[in-house]
């Protein structure tokens, strides 16, 4: 093949199929003069024009709930306050989390009955503006203070092209268009910009897309975390808090308390997760949200900390008496009618089958978080300290900070949250300032920051203290919390050009240089090939959950039963969700952002190869490079794709009235930077020598270097 | 083997050398030495690993009739006295091949941390990464054939703790389905050898200015990745991946399910020198209903295996084959009220056959309900000692992490040498 256009014509079938595909849609091209790929949204777009009516019903339907979460939000700054001094605050804090929770008394007893209502996305707040300013300052004269008496150079201050092209990686998960970078380095150096872009890209889809690719590696995120266990209102659930913000500590607390059926109170996916493994979910709590492994005295006293067995089974005390299956009578009244007509049926495998299935529906329908007042913890059977006996009962003891006073009527999942989730706990809020600041900088100030100890110190102690309390003072923002971090001129300085040394210190003369993760690579290759990456947005899964729902005194025979398996698999086959994908399939590639993917994907897919988590493990995913990594990039459908006409690289190659545009847009494009001279000179020799091939050679070129791959 | 077109080559180590900064021709010759290892010793390694946490009581250690067997019964094996559980009727006929080591324990009853400790002898420490078997073997004794990677993953998960502080040279190959083969290794039909190289050399120009800049580690490594990656398209050893190369009987034998094929896949690239092939079978997490669940999974199993037993002995590559069945813990003597075991380190089953390990053994015992070891106990760096003194590998040889401590293949455990004669 001797040219780029004569490809580019013997494909033009297929680039044609891609375009057809997308034009259906409606957004294949970006529309002239607009000046970014995607506006920040009011709220996740529902279902893209698919149901207009239905549409507007949610956003009424929003409207009312972000009125209700407001409420509740304020009565809960108060509530959080209040629990800080008084031990008998209980029923105070049950009106944060969902925003719908009812007395605690009534929600023991019986199934909660409203259902779960979307909140409203919203945006940073532009009057916090000046706050902003302050306390980057401040962080910057900390950094300022510790180089200083360690005598280290900060980084010099990156250019423009440097920081656009960091600031949408970090934010939103993927390179800028050349637009969009142009219409940056053009605004004057005397404005604000950099500031303005960081709030604009807090508040875009991108940027809620991007924490969710974070989140569901920290919480293991799986649509089906087993065939009787449905993950996805849990899922959806978690991009709902990501787009409104809510409060951190509100969202752990909404997790570890949640009582209900997942489609009712999505929060508790959370301990569903973890289905009949409560020991590991609690050491998975402590690790993600405390920054502590206490997994080992699970079995043994931790051999390297201090935790004993006996304060492993004290602090799972707490959380013992949660039940996950609150429902089980009521739906095995429900179903008993088509059970027992499914016994009868003489066909043996026919018989098994559709066991399997109504027992699977029938199991979904039973998971109902609750507590079971009286259910006592004990001592394992091969209990060997003398502390304890095997069998004794244990009472419910945190492992530090302070001690809940618990009463008969207390929850006690309830005390746990508050201990583990309030302000005084001497490592949830450090916990998750440190693990926003490794987002920004690629490292923690205390790293890592899953393995505290006694003895971990902060590489700087006053900076950990500041962001600790700057963390309490945005009342647990994560945007508001990030928005400062990025503001600070120590994370826009130059990436760290040397090797982290793991026994030294890092005391932050730049942020580090990282490999995008895979969501990154993913997101950046769809950026340069559709104009609207986030058209897409994953459905809900509402009609699933309509497809599989029994209610308690429902009564099901074997006909209703058929029909709630065949919805089911309907749903699954051919549902809203399985036809957009296939409208947004081409040549049997799924082109929608990571977020929107299954999860967890395949592992010979794209993301997976480039070391996306397989969501068996807390951080799962990897940047570690390996050669089947290096021929995707090399030979995979989608570095090829780039090259044929239709992606927005291409089209935008191509409206360039000169070579001269042309060769900028590829290296705007690619690495959202202008050519060196060097650059320039050898692509011009490549395209004149080469003609129109010429190009296709220079955009395969630079999607493969280091370049392309690492966030300078 | 390696393509001897002497202006490919030239161009190989021109990109190799002067454009990426490293060589290859070393690599050959330290293939050289290893194929001259007496012979002995197993060169290379199927290490079949049981995802999930495998039942020892449904495999390799069951206990009929007791109040801790379950359903599971029990069935005779071409061995006398030795019995296995009636999920294996295939293996069963192969006992005489296989070391059945019952007395296994360790301290980690959570997935994640159990099979880092199985796969690296170490328990999983933040501060540094151990590496796996595999790349512990490519460290010890080098590639078996430069051009093909030192080991390789079948379907294994994210968690692997792959190649750990070696870093991203001693990296196993994943291969996400058997089927599938290695993807990507084949430019589009369009774009010629030379226009590819020249692609290459392009890419390394402009590539130049960043790599000079940020001179770390991570971004040098990226430069051997590349050149592996272009030798490996150009070798005529990619077809080693193809399993449909194998006659349909032949892949028909091996069961139609990803871990037969998997285990199929395993035997061509250990027939083409690839030192060690791991290949996973998933989920054997059997914490609800447990006879409904484990039954479909032990049979496809003990088919693949069986088969791969019998296949490598009748391509006479057994003695130098060494096969492992690992898992990261068992499960509990107690049968709880979803019907399903949980997990327990205290007490489970490995196995060790081919490579000239002595066939027809049982290493260790249970007690009589299986709940605690009751003769010769195994650790996990005892275990992997083994494999590596099979191999005829120093299990005492320390390397050293990049942070300075010394680690070992078995954790400082000695073989269990009574398993060979």
């Amino acid at each position: 093949m001797k040219s780029w256009m004569s490809r580019a014509a013997r494909l033009a079938v297929g680039a044609f199929v891609l375009a057809a595909a997308l034009d259906d849609a409606g957004h294949l091209h970006a529309e002239e003069g607009s000046s970014t790929r995607s506006e920040p949204s009011q709220s996740r777009p529902l279902f893209g024009d698919f149901n207009k009516k239905l549409a507007e019903q949610k956003k009424a339907e929003q409207r009312e709930a972000a009125q209700r979460a407001r409420d509740a939000k304020q009565g809960g700054s108060g509530a959080r306050e209040m629990s800080a001094t008084s031990s008998e605050g209980s029923g105070s804090r049950e009106a944060m989390g969902s925003g719908t929770r009812e007395p605690m008394s009534a929600v023991r007893a019986s199934k909660p009955s409203k259902a779960y209502e979307r909140p409203l996305a919203t945006k940073v707040d532009p009057k916090l503006e000046s706050q902003v300013a302050v306390a980057a300052a401040e962080i910057d004269r900390l950094i300022m203070e510790k180089l200083k008496a360690e005598k280290i150079r900060p980084n010099p201050k990156t250019n423009d092209m440097q920081f656009v092209r960091r600031a949408y990686l970090d934010i939103t998960g993927t390179i800028p268009t050349a637009r969009q970078t142009v219409e940056f380095l053009s605004k004057s150096r005397k404005s604000n910009k950099r500031a303005e872009l960081i709030d604009e890209l807090l508040n875009s889809t991108g940027h809620v897309s991007h924490s969710f690719n974070y989140w569901a590696d920290i919480l293991r995120l799986k649509d089906i975390p087993s065939e009787d266990n449905l993950g996805r209102p849990y899922v959806d659930w978690i991009k709902d808090v990501l787009a409104s913000d809510m409060a951190y500590d509100d969202f752990v607390y909404a997790m570890l308390t949640a009582e209900g059926r997942v489609w009712d109170h999505p929060a508790t996916g959370y301990v569903l997760r973890d289905l009949g493994m409560p020991l590991s979910n609690l050491d998975n709590t402590v690790r993600i949200f405390l920054g502590t492994r206490v997994g080992c005295a699970q079995c043994h006293d931790h051999p390297f900390d201090r935790w004993t067995q006996k304060e492993f089974y004290q602090l799972a005390a707490f959380i013992h008496p949660t039940v996950m299956q609150a429902n089980r009578k009521q739906i095995d009244a429900a179903v008993a009618p088509a059970m027992k007509e499914i016994r009868n049926i003489a066909d043996l495998e026919q018989r098994d089958r559709l066991r399997r299935r109504a027992r699977d529906i029938s199991r979904i329908n039973q998971r109902s978080v609750g507590e079971a007042e009286h259910k006592m913890l004990k001592l394992p059977h091969d209990y060997q300290y003398d502390d304890g006996e095997p069998g004794e009962l244990v009472e419910p003891a945190v492992i530090f900070g302070e001690q809940p006073e618990l009463t008969a009527n207390t929850s006690r999942r309830q005390a746990f949250a508050r201990w583990l989730a309030g302000p005084e706990n001497p490592r949830f809020t450090l916990t998750i300032a440190n693990r926003l600041w490794k987002r920004a900088f690629g490292v923690g100030v205390i790293d890592p920051v899953d393995d505290l100890t006694d003895e971990s110190e902060p590489t700087n102690e006053a900076l950990m203290d500041f962001l600790i309390a700057e963390m309490k003072r945005v009342n647990y923002s994560q945007r508001e919390f990030l928005r400062i971090l990025y503001n600070t001129e120590a994370y826009q300085r130059e990436a760290y050009r040397k090797n982290l040394v793991a026994t030294e210190p890092y005391h932050f003369p730049g942020p580090v240089l990282r490999r995008m993760t895979a969501e990154q690579v993913w997101d950046s290759m769809l950026t340069l090939t559709l104009a609207d990456p986030e058209q897409y947005q994953r459905p809900t899964s509402e009609k699933l959950i309509e497809a599989v729902a029994i209610s308690p005194g429902d009564e099901l025979d074997l006909d209703a039963m058929r029909v709630k398996i065949k919805d089911r698999e309907d749903e699954y086959r051919n549902g809203r969700e399985a036809k957009l994908k296939k409208k947004y399939t081409h040549k049997g590639e799924l082109l929608v952002r990571a977020s929107e993917m299954s999860l967890p994907l395949g592992p010979s897919h794209f993301l997976r190869q480039f070391g996306q988590s397989d969501r068996e493990l807390i951080s799962g995913g990897t940047t570690e490079g390996h050669v089947p990594q290096i021929l995707t990039m090399f030979n995979g459908k989608i570095s090829h794709k780039l090259l044929y006409e239709g992606t927005v690289i291409y089209d935008e190659v191509m409206a360039a009235p000169e070579l001269r545009d042309k060769i900028d847009v590829i290296f705007l494009s690619i690495l959202s930077r202008k050519p060196t001279r060097s650059d320039r000179k050898l692509a011009l020799a490549e395209i004149q020598s080469n003609g129109p091939a010429g190009f296709g050679n220079v955009i395969w070129a630079l999607l493969n270097t280091r370049e392309f791959l690492f966030i300078q | 083997m390696y393509d001897s077109d002497p202006t490919r080559r030239h161009f190989m180590s021109t990109v190799a050398r002067n454009l990426l900064g490293v060589s290859f021709l070393p690599l050959v010759g330290n293939s050289a030495m290893a194929a001259s290892k007496p012979r002995q010793n197993a060169t290379q390694v199927i290490y079949l690993y049981m995802s999930g946490a495998m039942s020892q009581f449904e495999t390799f250690d069951p206990k009929p009739g007791t109040e801790t067997g379950g359903e599971t019964q029990a069935i005779d094996t071409n061995v006398a006295g030795v019995k296995v559980s009636q999920y294996l009727p295939k293996l069963a006929k192969l006992a005489d091949q296989l070391a059945l080591v019952r007395s296994l324990s360790t301290e980690t009853g959570a997935h994640g941390p159990g099979a880092y400790v199985m796969r690296t002898s170490y328990r999983e420490i933040a501060s540094t990464r151990h590496p796996s078997m595999g790349p512990w073997i490519q460290r010890l004794a080098g590639k078996g054939n430069p051009v093909l990677p030192g080991s390789v993953v079948i379907g294994g998960g994210s968690g692997h703790p792959g190649s750990g502080y070696l870093g991203a040279q001693f990296m196993p190959v994943p291969i996400g389905r058997a089927r599938n083969g290695l993807q990507n290794s084949k430019p589009p039909e369009y774009l010629s050898e030379a226009q590819f190289d020249h692609r290459m050399q392009l890419a390394d120009r402009f590539d130049r200015t960043f790599e000079r800049k940020f001179a770390t580690t991570e971004v040098e490594g990226y430069s051997k990745l590349y050149a592996e990656a272009i030798r490996l398209m150009r070798s005529d050893d990619l077809a080693v991946f193809d399993i449909n190369k194998e006659p349909k009987k032949v892949r028909e034998a091996y069961g139609n399910s990803g871990f037969g094929q998997g285990c199929l896949l395993a035997r061509r690239l250990v027939q083409n020198g690839v030192k060690f092939v791991e290949v996973n079978l998933g989920s054997w997490d059997d914490h609800r209903t447990i006879y409904d669940s484990l039954p479909n999974r032990a049979a496809q199993f003990d088919l693949g295996m069986s088969t791969l037993l019998r296949d490598l002995k009748s391509q006479g590559m057994l003695d130098q084959t060494l096969v492992v069945v690992a898992t990261e813990f068992g499960r509990t003597p107690k049968i709880n009220q979803n019907a399903g075991r949980d997990h327990f380190p205290g007490a489970f089953s490995c196995v060790l056959a081919g490579g000239g390990i002595n066939g027809g053994t049982v290493y260790g015992a249970t007690d009589k309900l299986g709940k605690a070891v009751e003769k010769d106990p195994v650790s996990v760096g005892e275990f992997n000692a083994t494999i590596a003194h099979a191999m005829g590998l120093p299990h005492d040889e320390e390397i050293y992490s990049p942070d300075g401590r010394p680690f070992t293949i078995g954790d400082g455990s000695a073989p269990l040498k009574a398993l060979f004669s």
